[in-house]
């Protein structure tokens, strides 16, 4: 899954450390995001995206491989 | 996502004291059959544990226990839902890692070996899993770095 969280921080000149504060998570959770690394859960993603003002579907894009993954 | 299981992040020292008694209290007993004298309790010949018992290995087995169980349920700094996932990972392994040990001892360690053996997996779960997890949690940071140097 891509996400466009680094992109829309880094617009709003946010640290990750800012944005770990306003939603409850360590600043490793949001690195991992940005990474995709981990896969927040819907929750931590309706959090950011009210942070940053934009829908869920804005931020995480679903990915040709996240279909197979899923169907396995 | 609250775990609710989890210990304040202080206690993991109080487990690791425990940890460390049970074990200097466990060492002597097993290897020189070393044991604290106000401890023994003399029982009566009907009973079940009849005969001179000492509750050393008991004092020991227990701080040992209780000291892996604190460590293990103790949560970080700040534990949010990637920690959660990643002690879920480090679970699976515990889980695994105890029951492939029992599967081995059964087909190659017979009588006195096989009991010895499972006394020594009662502690492999908590052990596996402080390891496997803090293993995830170094890795997980030391991959951040390495990402935020490039």
């Amino acid at each position: 899954m891509q996400n466009k969280v680094k992109q829309e921080r880094v617009r709003l000149n946010m640290q990750q450390q800012d944005l770990a504060e306003k939603i409850g998570v360590s600043r490793q959770t949001i690195h991992s995001i940005e990474n995709n690394r981990y896969t927040p859960s819907t929750l931590l993603a309706l959090k950011i995206a009210f942070i940053f003002g934009k829908s869920v579907d804005e931020l995480f894009v679903l990915e040709p491989a996240d279909w197979e993954e899923g169907s396995r | 996502m609250k775990n609710h299981f989890l210990f304040p992040p202080d206690f993991r020292l109080y487990g690791l004291i425990l940890f460390v008694a049970g074990i200097l209290l466990g060492i002597p007993n097993i290897f020189f059959d070393w044991e604290i004298s106000w401890l023994s309790l003399n029982t009566e010949p009907r009973d079940i544990f009849s005969g001179r018992q000492n509750l050393t290995n008991e004092l020991a087995l227990t701080f040992v226990l209780i000291g892996l169980l604190i460590l293990c349920f103790s949560s970080l700094k700040l534990e949010d839902e990637r920690t959660l996932y990643l002690r879920l990972r480090a679970y699976q392994w515990s889980f695994l890692v105890n029951f492939l040990i029992i599967l081995v001892g059964n087909w190659f360690l017979y009588g006195e070996y096989f009991l010895y053996l499972m006394i020594f997996n009662l502690f492999t779960p908590l052990v596996v899993f402080l390891m496997r997890f803090y293993y995830l949690i170094y890795m997980d940071e030391s991959g951040q770095k390495e990402i935020d140097a490039e």
